[in-house]
């Protein structure tokens, strides 16, 4: 089986390092871009993750001249669906046009989403239940994100990518490695509006946080824990990776990490000193996309003719959860 | 060991200013949270400590980030 085809949608309208700068006097735009590496993000304002999706579909299918009745199952990856039912994928097929006999379900997962969909696309394709598999990751964190919190609103933006994983002679989606630690749970979340605890009066009340501000019903990461998570499992899950497809760095022609941020990413590059052009990171006029991430990496990359044709890449996710996972795949 | 400390996290913010042990962390431009993060990542780096955040937030001199790496 192999990728056949990648497009990516991101919505219009930018937050530039200039307004935040504005809104947080101890930043400057300069500042951002030099320590976060983002200097524009995009925000869904008022579109939805099923929006962009279906936005993203529509580019994929014409971008790669894609018959979309040969989409035989619908993987959606978000964590910030239209409903809490029914699940946006349905939604998806109907606006999409495409056949009644096929199915569609969503993954709820963030920043390791990509590698973990993928795993499931490829078990569908292996396991003969579907030969073409529409992967769509669509996340719209924006919207449970505080105007005052500086931290989150600096990284995030919203966005949308779609892959076509379909059946063939290749072998192109190697072996995959996973991990999760649902200990972590609390660092990065958005505390209030599931049913562990309802949004109510007493969970929209804000409260200050450094220079920051927030209520429950927002978006919270705890920077310094989820940097210590990331020290901790991302070198390992790259040598894990690597081993268990018996290759070594010198076979991979480049890592595409998760777009955490600038910050994050270099002192993994350094850490692990792995040459700048093998280690992809390029968020600045995107942000972090969540699940979204990885796949606008890569064809960015191939877009920039970074990678071609038969290049092996390992991609790695990282984050809420916390969940982790990587692969290598063949362009 | 205290004067190393201290010159790792001078050079650990890139910063032009004078910095002492009593330097006040809000007098200092280059200290803020990525700043943070790069102080956990010394932490563990060179001292194998994982520090909390709650305690980095309590620190408001130079000193007090020397004392956090060299203590226990």
């Amino acid at each position: 089986m192999e990728i056949k085809a990648i497009s990516y949608y991101v919505p219009e309208k930018l937050l530039t390092n200039a307004e935040l700068a504005e809104i947080y006097p101890d930043f400057s735009a300069k500042k951002i871009l030099s320590k976060v590496g983002i200097e524009n993000r995009h925000i869904a304002e008022s579109e939805t993750v099923c929006d962009m999706a279906v936005k993203c579909a529509e580019r994929l299918f014409e971008e790669h001249n894609i018959d979309r009745s040969t989409v035989d199952f619908v993987l959606l990856c978000t964590q910030s669906p239209d409903y809490k039912l029914p699940t946006t994928a349905c939604i998806v097929q109907d606006r999409l046009g495409l056949r009644k006999n096929i199915g569609a379900m969503d993954i709820n997962l963030g920043c390791s989403g990509f590698v973990y969909t993928l795993a499931a696309a490829k078990g569908l394709v292996a396991a003969g239940v579907a030969k073409n598999v529409l992967i769509i990751t669509s996340e719209s964190y924006t919207k449970y994100i505080h105007e005052y919190d500086k931290s989150t609103r600096t990284i995030f933006g919203d966005g949308a990518a779609a892959v076509y994983v379909t059946k063939s002679d290749n072998d192109n989606i190697g072996e995959f490695v996973f991990g999760t630690d649902g200990s972590g749970k609390d660092n990065l979340i958005v505390p209030a509006g599931g049913s562990a605890v309802p949004q109510s009066q007493e969970t929209a009340i804000e409260y200050e946080d450094g220079s920051s501000r927030r209520s429950r019903n927002n978006l919270f990461m705890d920077g310094g824990k989820i940097f210590e998570f990331t020290m901790d499992v991302v070198p390992n899950t790259i040598r894990e990776i690597l081993k268990k497809n018996n290759m070594t760095l010198d076979n991979v022609a480049m890592i595409i990490p998760h777009q955490a941020n600038k910050f994050i990413l270099t002192y993994l590059r350094n850490d692990m000193e792995i040459p700048n052009e093998k280690f992809y990171i390029n968020m600045k006029d995107i942000g972090n996309t969540v699940s979204a991430s990885i796949p606008i990496a890569l064809k960015m990359a191939i877009d920039e003719k970074k990678l071609k044709k038969g290049d092996k890449v390992l991609i790695i996710g990282f984050g809420v959860g916390y969940s982790w996972g990587a692969s290598i795949i063949t362009i | 060991m205290r004067k190393e400390a201290l010159e790792r996290i001078i050079d650990m913010l890139e910063t032009e200013d004078e910095i002492t042990e009593t330097t006040a962390l809000d007098d200092v431009f280059e200290w803020d949270s990525l700043a943070a993060l790069s102080y956990i990542a010394l932490a563990k780096k060179k001292y194998g400590k994982t520090l909390d955040t709650g305690r980095i937030k309590q620190c408001t001199v130079i000193g007090d980030l020397v004392d956090l790496l060299l203590e226990g």
